[in-house]
């Protein structure tokens, strides 16, 4: 058996990555994956839990299906916003993306 | 009727409202509103006085304020001296409102002077009708504002606003005099009521010294208004206002008030002996000193201001020996002949195109029949010539003076009377004979609209004595009822030659100075011309004021302005430029770009955790 | 130290190639690559769900993330600006690291916290069947459920509206 804290580890790092794509990368659509590779790592330790954890039950794979549904939501609006946003300003480099200044 | 004594203040009130809001509506015609209003003060306060003489002091109040066990009301009375006072306002008020009819026409801003002029008449009457200390202070200082308005009439003229700041600050003295001696009572008898206070003073409930204090604090406020040494300055200069303002307020009512005000707390007087010494000293020393500077000065307004201030010295003077009734008689009497004398002198300035130096005048007896006449009337009045008004009431005066017993007060008060009769009829003599020596000969005789009051004050200034005469005290019986102020003196016949004496040497030295001009005025001036320095420059006390108080006060406030300037706005400049400052630097950290947002979030959590984390350990 | 068995070496496996293509999915230049191993990373992430026996889930994460959102991806970068990458000025250096530090922070907190937990482990693995998971998603869950479905209504009618600005 895979120690249970390896798992959590495992998502610790991916989710760390993720973190940094999100707040580093310039490039919106790399920006939204950077986010799925998050969500991803929160289902890693869902299933982890749902299956070797102290309290193994079948509640974690219901809520990992419920977030792979918000990811996949999240991602097509994500991306139709991105290409809306490409058609009114011709970029999506998140550095040009400064609307919100004072 | 005498239920009714509150019309009297309102009618005015009401004139002032009226012309508050349709002033500039009825412009000329604004005059109209004021007269109707006083025309109606003056019939109402006829019929109270005549209610009065043959009834009882009527009292009504309201309750105003409930602290503890105090009552503060509001309310009037009508006791013998309010309404004698009621006539002597409403009188002078309605003639100077006609009078200012004509005087005044050509001012574009007429309305507005005739709602100041009915604000003053509003707030005179409530003084006067004021059954406690603490509302008479109320309308004390609605006077004194109503002064201030008046005198800064022509603001645009430099200084008649310098004159209106003058008289505020220089009454302001006075007043919060006045404002401690009401505090200090109400403390020593838990009372502002008239009566309550003097029973309580009476009874012994307030020890000697406290109503010295008390005493000397009100005659503070007195000393204010009725412009006695040494804050006499600013009245001399309040006559920068227009001529019917100084006939009315600074000679007839306002200033009379201060006198007033000692005949309504006279019996808190009576106690304290050294308040009654005090009285009568400032009384006496500004009587004198206003005198003297009258003898020399040259303009017609400014030697009539002198003349008031030396006889309202006179009225604090007999009310400072005893002399109750004699005090306030001259009140009565010297509201007339005063009036009469500043609207006179507003007649012949008006017809010589505001020119106010009697040096530039002469010969206006031919040219202004009317006048003239009403003038020498005033003047044969003030310098006490029997049987006109001011003959009565300055000899009774004089022995209030010397059944007192001081010699020196009785001679400073001779010496007074005589120099009255003898600037008078210099004035008189100077500007109404022998040639005229201006540059633009005046219009004639000026309408009826101002010789009528005129007349009418003369006829007052003829007539008014005999309220009071050696024949019959008509007017002591009146206001000593119900009121024990001690022993009221009356002359003997050698105070009535002395009287008449000294009115007649004052006019003769006058006539041949001025008239025959047998005696050269230059040749007394040459010889003591040191003297004559110092009377015209009235002492030096402005000069005196300014180096003592003006200058310090001013390089105080200079001081402090600058502590404000360098540290208080110092320290609030930095405050303001250090939030500005942190602003700007924020501001560019705030860049509109989500990933910066993000880090600083990040950022922010991880020092959350790491507080939490260091504080309780990784779980809590 | 834990015993190597053949579950641990798959584990490393997987979870070498899951952390390596997401380090790729950053580092790497061109846009399509960046997808294509984030799509690996996905499918060694599904990897991982068939070792902790939830084969329901691996096959809807390879069909949802590695079919469906690998293709949606790369259809959004198709249709926007895929070769402006790097146009522009870059950020600054002092955001990188602090990014860096932040995240390195971060992980150090939650790897403290992970290896210090020291938990039980359950006596034997929890096999969720795709029958369990149906009866709870319409039984217990049956709400969330409908909520998922009307989200998903509205993220397709939202999208189409958003990128439709054309047609008008």
């Amino acid at each position: 058996m895979v120690p249970v804290e390896l798992f959590l580890a495992l998502g610790a790092i991916l989710f760390c990555i993720g973190l940094y794509g999100v707040l580093t990368r310039r490039h919106l659509v790399i920006v939204l994956v950077c986010i799925e590779l998050m969500l991803n790592s929160v289902n890693i330790n869902l299933i982890a839990f749902s299956s070797i954890g102290p309290f193994a039950n079948i509640t974690g794979q219901v809520f990992t299906l419920f977030v792979i549904t918000l990811a996949a939501a999240e991602a097509a609006v994500g991306l139709a916003i991105l290409i809306a946003l490409y058609r009114n300003r011709e970029s999506i480099d998140a550095i040009k993306q400064d609307l919100l200044r004072w | 009727m005498i239920q009714n004594a509150w019309l009297i203040p309102v009618f005015p009130l009401i004139a002032f409202i009226i012309l508050l809001f349709f002033g500039n509506a009825l412009k000329e015609k604004s005059s109209y509103v004021g007269i109707t209003a006083m025309a109606l003060s003056f019939i109402l306060s006829v019929i109270v006085l005549v209610e009065r003489i043959g009834g009882e002091t009527y009292t009504f109040t309201l309750n105003w304020i409930t602290f503890g066990d105090s009552t503060i009301t509001m309310g009037y009375e009508v006791t013998p001296l309010n309404a004698m006072m009621l006539i002597v306002v409403t009188v002078v008020s309605l003639l100077v409102h006609i009078f200012s009819r004509e005087y005044m026409h050509e001012d574009k801003r007429i309305n507005v002077f005739y709602s100041y002029l009915g604000l003053f008449s509003f707030s005179m009457l409530g003084l006067i009708l004021s059954p406690n200390i603490l509302q008479l202070f109320i309308f004390w200082e609605l006077v004194g504002l109503c002064s201030f308005l008046l005198v800064g009439f022509w603001y645009f003229k430099p200084e008649a606003a310098a004159a209106a700041k003058k008289a505020f600050l220089t009454t302001r003295i006075g007043d919060v005099g006045l404002l401690i001696g009401l505090v200090l009572l109400f403390n020593a008898t838990g009372s502002f009521e008239y009566g309550a206070i003097f029973s309580a003073v009476e009874a012994g409930l307030v020890n000697d010294t406290m109503v010295t204090i008390i005493a000397i604090c009100i005659f503070l406020g007195a000393v204010g208004k009725s412009a006695q040494f040494p804050l006499h300055v600013w009245l001399p200069d309040a006559m920068e206002g227009p001529t019917p303002v100084s006939a009315l307020i600074h000679a007839a009512t306002m200033v009379a008030a201060g006198v007033y005000l000692v005949g309504v707390m006279y019996p808190l007087f009576l106690v304290s002996s050294t308040a009654m010494t005090i009285v009568a000293y400032t009384g006496a020393i500004t009587a004198f000193f206003a005198g003297t500077i009258a003898l020399v000065n040259t303009d017609i307004k400014r030697i009539l201001a002198y003349s008031t201030v030396s006889q309202l010295g006179f009225m604090m003077l007999a009310l400072g020996t005893g002399g109750y009734v004699a005090g306030l008689f001259h009140l009565t009497t010297h509201a007339f002949f005063k009036a009469l004398l500043f609207l006179g002198a507003g007649s012949v300035i008006f017809a010589l195109h505001h020119r106010q130096d009697i040096r530039k005048m002469g010969g206006l007896w031919g040219r202004m029949k009317w006048t003239s006449i009403t003038f020498l009337i005033g003047a044969l009045a003030i310098a006490g010539v029997p049987p006109l008004a001011g003959f009565w009431s300055k000899e009774v005066i004089l022995a209030a003076v010397w059944s007192n017993g001081d010699m020196f007060l009785f001679i400073l008060a001779v010496i007074t009377a005589l120099m009255t009769a003898f600037y008078m009829f210099r004035l008189f003599f100077k500007a109404f004979t022998g040639e005229f020596r201006g540059d633009h000969e005046p219009h004639g005789e000026n309408s009826k609209l101002m010789t009528v009051p005129l007349a009418v004050l003369a006829f007052l200034a003829i007539v008014a004595g005999f309220v009071n005469t050696p024949f019959g005290f008509y007017l002591e019986d009146f206001l000593l009822q119900g009121l024990n102020v001690g022993y009221q003196a009356h002359g003997e016949m050698w105070l009535v030659g002395l009287s008449i004496g000294i009115a007649v040497v004052g006019i003769g030295l006058a006539y041949l100075m001025y008239g025959k001009k047998v005696i050269s005025s230059e040749a007394i001036r040459s010889k003591v011309p040191a003297v004559h320095k110092l009377l015209l420059n009235k002492y030096y006390m402005d000069e005196l004021y300014q180096k003592v108080f003006v200058q310090p006060t001013v390089a105080i406030g200079k001081f402090f302005w600058e502590v404000d300037k360098g540290v208080v706005d110092g320290i609030v400049n930095f405050v303001g430029r250090a939030t500005r400052l942190s602003g700007r630097t924020f501001a560019k950290r705030h860049d509109g770009q989500l990933q910066t947002y993000g880090l600083v979030t990040l950022i922010g959590g991880i020092a959350v955790i790491a507080v939490a984390f260091v504080l309780r350990g990784y779980f809590g | 130290m834990i015993e190597l068995n053949t579950q641990l070496v798959f584990f490393l496996i997987l979870a070498i190639i899951a952390i390596a293509c997401a380090v790729m999915v950053i580092i790497l230049k061109k846009i399509s690559h960046r997808v294509l191993s984030m799509a690996f990373c996905f499918f060694a992430i599904a990897g991982l769900y068939f070792l902790l026996r939830a084969e329901f889930i691996g096959i809807i994460q390879i069909m949802v993330y590695v079919g469906a959102l690998s293709i949606l991806f790369i259809f959004g970068m198709m249709m926007t600006d895929h070769k402006s990458v790097g146009f522009g000025p870059e950020r600054k250096k002092i955001h990188k690291v602090l990014s860096f530090i932040g995240v390195g922070t971060l992980l150090g907190f939650m790897l403290y916290g992970i290896l210090g937990m020291n938990l039980q482990p359950s006596d034997e693995q929890f096999i969720g069947s795709a029958e369990a998971i149906g009866i709870q998603v319409y039984g217990h869950y049956v709400i969330a459920l409908q909520a998922a479905g009307i989200l998903l209504l509205a993220a397709l009618i939202g999208a189409i509206v958003l990128a439709r600005k054309e047609a008008e």
